[in-house]
């Protein structure tokens, strides 16, 4: 029995994406030999958001849009526990995309996994930064007026050291990138396709299975301009999944030098302001 | 007894530099002091000021009036002339022969050829003003500037010095205080009562006038161990500060009134899923951006009821820097034991006043985590009763799994709808406030016993109140005074025991709505008579508290 499992009964719609995501995950840990005591699952608010409910692990279910600034107390506090970011393109591109950016630029060990259905799910069917332009959703009934987010060209292009997308309806493919995202020190980005089959007519299971293939093994990861290229390849010409760019640099708190252990294990007393008092007599 | 020094000029002009020769030399001296910078939102240009005002006993208040003014400027000199008193001195940077005014001006002076000659020559009329040794200007050397500078200063201020003394000035007599003093601002006090409270990660966005805490925590990170970051908003500091609180480190945030307008989701968050956050917000007068470098008591009744829903909470508004200390510290205690966000009420005029205080005593401080170390069976983070001590995070023992949670939550923390649940919760948030009541100070009265009127005051206006009532004491006023340094949650009994038949209660406050008033009223019924209220940005003075004072008490014979 995968410890990380819970017989709880969720609130997704059947068939959604999400599911996947959620088996996936929970097997990751599970090969990482972890235990439900090392992981904290993090994320904002909607429907991708509930996992950490649907897991067993240490869970902060924040507010929609907040979960990475979250992720970095959490994380500055208690680094040995392992952090994962679950949440949709709405909390992560939309109310969230200022904190994704800086989270990037402190280059965060965390695991971001952004359950991207170019969709509103909790709120029923609105578009989100990454729905296409001129598509028609429940709320733009004369379509969409802005242009969608291209998350993995962002991510390459604000430092990010690992971006990489995959697909919900191939867990093997998805497990591999989850695993190999845990093994990246630093901010690793997924972006995760997935069929929302309530509010996203266009964007189903079979336009993304026919639209996805995965980068050949040939592929360097480790070539910026390319990898950059690369992203901009999205929708009928074909959707590339897998890494799509990687390198290595110092995590945030590799950053702080003066800290040798987890904030978190220090011993603190009053006294510690004694010296400060005496500098100030 | 008391002085009052102002120093006036542009920014740029050295006002800072010149405060901060003055108030080492005041400390050095053993003697108390306050110094409060008037600045403008600017970084060169404007007239700002700085007013320090010394005694042989803790000042909690500035002077509007001037014993001693040095006008670094034309402009400051014609403030200089409405801003002193009768029988005090001015003393100019600038040429002149006019009456009333002592010109620092001299062919030596200008043979020094440095900019700053005029201001160093200030500082040393100061110190021959103050009656102080000549060798305290010695020290004039020891700064961070090039030895050129350092000798060229302490020659203008060796001329300053000489000049004054054959000025007529009277000499006064000063008690050298018992203990060592410290010299610190509230900020700087507030940072330090997280310090010592144990804290280990704080993280802010950059903001009038609280970003001195942040500057003080950051340059001593190294060696407390903290990790201090600067967030992309306000949103993310208070955020990041409670993904620490939750993840067993003390973490706090601070900021002013319009980024803590951006927290304020956040801040219910943390009630909710019921951890332990201290936030600061410095006050300076709103709305919007309003006057970033002044300062305004205008954000109680916002702190007091900010984000939608209702929760638990605690808000405390240190009256003093040395009580900016303790109450800090005290945040982190309550914080943990409650497991209630808990809010520092301060402003620009305590952030940024220096003071000589006595030492901070943390003999007697205990940082109290009341957490639970054994593993539990079935363990439950969230009981809605007994949870005190019984408080767990992630990674605290092998076996726990904890979870927290934004939306109402059964006592696992996971989300849930069902009524039981849903009313639990609500009690137990209601619960908290009257278990928190017990914890907190009660108010503080001074003056008179037999008072006929009763000021009443909060924060940093409580400590500027209770200068005054010394003062109306001393005229054989009847007037007391209760300073409320815990704000919230309030007792209804609060006022009961000094509320009596024939006593007028006047509220003191810096805003224009009488809101600590307003509360009072809320939660005793009682209503306060008469008012005196300031919101110009500036900060009450004693002396002009006991002028409105004297009106209404001659009102009512």
């Amino acid at each position: 029995m995968n410890p990380f499992k819970l017989n709880t009964k969720t609130t997704w719609c059947p068939g959604c994406g999400n599911f996947g995501i959620l088996e996936s995950l929970s097997q990751v840990l599970e090969e990482a030999s972890l235990k439900p005591q090392d992981v904290l699952v993090v994320s904002g608010i909607g429907q991708a958001a509930k996992l950490p409910h649907y897991i067993h692990a240490h869970g902060m279910n924040t507010l929609h849009g907040r979960a990475v600034p979250a992720a970095m107390g959490a994380h500055v506090a208690n680094p040995a526990l392992k952090l994962i970011l679950t949440s949709g393109d709405g909390d992560t591109y939309g109310e969230g995309g200022n904190h994704l950016l800086h989270g990037i630029r402190r280059n965060l060990d965390i695991v971001h996994m952004v359950h991207d259905n170019q969709v509103y799910g909790l709120t029923k069917g609105q578009g989100s930064p990454t729905t296409a332009f001129g598509q028609v959703t429940r709320l733009q009934y004369d379509g969409m007026k802005s242009d969608p987010l291209n998350p993995m060209a962002f991510a390459i292009s604000v430092g990010c050291g690992f971006v990489a997308r995959s697909f919900s309806g191939d867990p093997k493919h998805l497990k591999e990138i989850i695993k190999a995202a845990m093994a990246y020190k630093g901010y690793a980005l997924i972006d995760i396709l997935q069929p929302c089959v309530s509010f996203n007519q266009v964007n189903t299971f079979k336009w993304y299975k026919d639209r996805v293939f995965k980068l050949p093994e040939t592929y360097d990861p480790h070539d910026k301009v390319r990898a950059f290229e690369m992203a901009q390849q999205f929708g009928d010409e074909g959707i590339p999944i897998g890494i799509l760019y990687q390198e290595q640099k110092t995590d945030f708190l590799g950053r702080f030098s003066h800290l040798e252990k987890p904030l978190v294990q220090y011993e603190r007393s009053p006294k510690a302001v004694d010296t400060l008092l005496d500098e100030l007599l | 007894m008391k002085k009052t020094i102002v120093i006036g000029g542009a920014a740029g002009e050295g006002i800072n530099t010149a405060a901060q020769f003055v108030e080492r030399m005041v400390k050095e001296k053993g003697l108390y002091f306050l110094s409060y910078k008037n600045y403008m939102s600017r970084v060169r240009g404007g007239y700002n000021f700085t007013t320090l005002t010394v005694s042989d006993v803790p000042v909690h208040s500035i002077c509007d009036e001037a014993d001693f003014f040095l006008a670094l400027n034309e402009e400051a000199t014609q403030f200089a002339k409405l801003h002193t008193a009768p029988d005090g001195l001015i003393a100019t940077t600038e040429t002149t022969s006019e009456s009333g005014l002592i010109s620092l001006k001299s062919e030596a002076l200008d043979a020094i050829k440095n900019k700053n000659s005029g201001t160093m020559a200030g500082v040393g009329a100061i110190a021959a003003y103050l009656g102080f040794e000549r060798d305290k200007l010695m020290h004039l050397e020891q700064t961070k500037w090039s030895e050129v500078i350092n000798r060229q200063n302490a020659e203008a201020a060796a001329l300053g010095y000489a000049l004054f003394q054959s000025v007529e000035h009277p000499v006064w007599q000063l008690k050298e205080p018992e203990k060592p003093q410290i010299m610190l601002n509230g900020n700087t006090a507030v940072a330090l009562g997280a310090i010592a409270a144990g804290a280990g990660f704080y993280c802010a966005y950059p903001m009038a006038p609280s970003t001195g805490i942040m500057a003080y925590l950051m340059k001593k990170q190294k060696t407390t161990h903290m990790l201090v970051e600067q967030a992309e908003d306000e949103i993310a500091a208070m955020m990041a500060a409670i993904g620490a609180a939750s993840n067993g480190v003390r973490a706090m945030t601070g900021t002013s009134g319009g980024g803590f307008s951006l927290m304020v989701e956040s801040l219910g968050f943390a009630a909710v899923s019921e951890v332990p956050l201290v936030a600061c917000n410095v006050q300076r007068p709103g709305p919007a951006t309003g006057l970033p470098t002044r300062t305004e008591q205008a954000d109680l009744l916002f702190t007091l009821f900010a984000s939608q829903g209702e929760f638990a909470r605690i808000v405390l508004a240190p009256t003093s820097v040395s009580d900016a200390f303790y109450t800090t510290f005290r945040a982190f205690n309550l914080a943990e034991k409650y497991q209630v966000p808990v809010l520092i009420l301060t402003d620009q005029y305590l952030a940024d006043s220096t003071v000589t205080t006595n030492r901070f005593e943390t003999e007697a401080l205990k940082i109290e985590r009341y957490t639970q170390t054994e593993p539990i069976e079935d363990y439950k983070r969230y009981e809605f009763e007994n949870y005190i001590g019984n408080r767990k995070y992630p990674g605290i023992d092998s076996q726990s799994v904890i979870m927290t949670d934004s939306h109402v939550h059964d006592v696992y923390g996971h989300v849930s709808e069902a009524q039981d649940v849903t009313n639990a919760l609500k009690q137990k948030m209601m619960a908290k406030m009257k278990m928190i009541l017990e914890d907190l100070n009660k108010p503080e009265l001074v003056g008179v016993s037999d008072y006929k009127h009763l000021m009443i005051a909060w924060g940093s206006t409580a400590g500027i109140v209770r200068e005054a009532v010394e003062m109306l004491n001393e005229n054989g006023q009847k007037v007391a005074a209760l300073c409320f340094s815990d704000i919230y949650p309030m007792s209804e009994n609060v006022l009961e025991a000094y509320v009596k038949p024939g006593v007028t209660v006047v509220n003191v406050e810096g805003n224009a709505t009488n809101q600590f008033g307003k509360l009072l009223r809320m939660e005793t019924g009682v209503k306060y008579a008469r008012s005196i209220n300031r919101y110009d940005g500036r900060p009450f003075t004693a002396k002009g508290i006991v002028q409105s004072m004297e009106v209404i008490v001659n009102e009512s014979i």
